[in-house]
């Protein structure tokens, strides 16, 4: 006997399919959709439904853009001789935020994840390598997360790059502002003591 | 609870948790829960990457079901382990094998020393491909499928006498006579002897093993499909791990 109606099962089962979504998670909020007026379910089709028509990755930089070059690559008031490398789109974000840089991105799309099968030809990177061969980037910033995976993908990066004629920075790793050092635990400590600066 | 414990796999679930699969060294394999561990500015912030070994305290009302975890002492992050390409490849074949053939609740505290070792020796710079062919070796002797390397399995007859290669399905060796015809690519008397050495040294003493890159590539690549043979499925990392380790001879 069907117990639940195969339209609500279907959404179910779609919303299921997303990070951090169990089946319990998935059927609450495929109820609280069928609870909510029909105009607002047609809002979100259509949001969802737009996504893929409208967004595109940006030939250059590879980020979520609904145009092509993105905003941050068409602005001619961006330095296209420096570009920071970043896992993420979110991580772009999180850097924009900060407003202390004026560069150029490019996103990786992942990590080196070798359990799931994510090896250097799944990542963009060769598209930075094509990148840094038109001869314009005099500097590339490995961004990637102080993560195993994120340190894994930087180190590989760095063997990469050391090959190219350009310069290279890693991202610093230390002690978070507004921490006490007593509270940081030795191998954050370490790496602080490593990337110390003369202010 | 407390106990010792290596970080095999850590997956973010919900708004800020993580659950974590952790091979302790008197409990075996636990998942744990790690409530708030994605927004822990105190307990747990830094210490539930995969590879790290910890110390931890768990509350575990069944000994299958999901562990809380209450709190997590950093003891080693293996910090080259991380931040090297071909280390983290072996780390990676190195957990995933143990993901497979470990059950929950089963201690095993040789296999928990010699995952330690494997990590240490990783992180001490010793080549990848050779921890990951010792760690294979010792690994299925703890299991229970220690291979046959000094006599041929068939006739008995000792492996120097004739030209013998490794056979899956007996889990040992295979000499010429009783292979029925001539071995097109007989094991290497130098991967015969340092697989030989390795079984039988201690745990201690395995780090003066120095194989050159023919021994050891012939020997991983025999163990490998050895490994496949006994958990009936591919390891995922080898892909990667193999591009990058047989790219040079």
């Amino acid at each position: 006997m069907q117990v639940i109606p195969p339209a609500l099962e279907n959404l179910i089962e779609q919303f299921s399919r997303l990070p951090g979504i169990g089946n319990k998670s998935a059927t609450r909020l495929a109820l609280n959709i069928l609870r909510r007026p029909a105009r607002q379910a047609h809002e979100l089709a259509n949001a969802l439904q737009e996504l893929h028509s409208s967004i595109r990755l940006c030939s250059n930089c590879f980020s979520f853009s609904e145009t092509d070059p993105c905003a941050i690559c068409g602005d001619p008031k961006r330095n296209t001789s420096v570009v920071c490398v970043v896992e993420q789109s979110a991580d772009m974000l999180a850097i924009e935020k900060t407003a202390s840089f004026r560069g150029q991105y490019h996103i990786l799309h992942g990590v080196l994840a070798p359990m799931d099968g994510i090896g250097p030809d799944e990542l963009k990177i060769k598209e930075l390598l094509a990148r840094i061969h038109r001869g314009v980037i005099e500097e590339v910033i490995i961004a990637t997360s102080s993560t195993v995976p994120g340190e894994a993908t930087a180190s590989f990066l760095i063997d990469l790059l050391s090959r190219e004629e350009v310069k290279f920075t890693r991202l610093a790793c230390g002690i978070p502002m507004g921490m006490d050092i007593k509270y940081a635990d030795k191998y954050t400590l370490s790496r602080a003591l490593e990337g110390r600066y003369s202010p | 609870m407390e106990d010792d414990a290596i970080v095999l796999n850590s997956l973010e679930t919900g708004e800020s948790d993580l659950i974590v699969t952790l091979f302790c060294h008197n409990s075996g394999r636990i998942s744990a829960i790690a409530k708030g561990a994605r927004n822990s500015k105190k307990r747990f912030v830094n210490k539930l990457e995969i590879f790290t070994r910890l110390h931890v305290t768990f509350k575990q009302k069944v000994s299958t079901s999901l562990a809380f975890l209450n709190e997590a002492e950093l003891n080693n992050i293996y910090p080259f382990l991380r931040t090297n390409y071909p280390a983290y490849l072996a780390g990676n074949v190195i957990r995933e094998l143990l993901l497979h053939s470990i059950r929950d609740a089963e201690s095993d505290s040789d296999l928990f020393r010699l995952t330690l070792w494997a990590f240490y020796q990783l992180d001490m710079r010793m080549a990848p491909r050779t921890v990951v062919a010792l760690f294979f070796l010792r690994s299925f002797d703890l299991l229970g499928y220690r291979p046959e390397l000094r006599f041929c399995t068939s006739c008995g007859a000792p492996a120097s006498s004739h030209p013998v290669r490794f056979d899956m399905h007996s889990g040992g060796l295979i000499c010429e006579i009783c292979n029925g015809k001539p071995l097109r690519s007989p094991l290497s008397g130098g991967s015969l002897n340092m697989l030989n050495m390795a079984q039988s040294m201690s745990l201690e003493h395995l780090d003066r093993l120095k194989p050159g890159s023919r021994v050891s590539n012939e020997s991983l690549r025999l163990l490998y499909s050895f490994a496949q043979h006994i958990l009936q499925r591919d390891i995922n990392s080898w892909s990667v791990f193999s591009a990058v380790m047989f790219k040079f001879p």
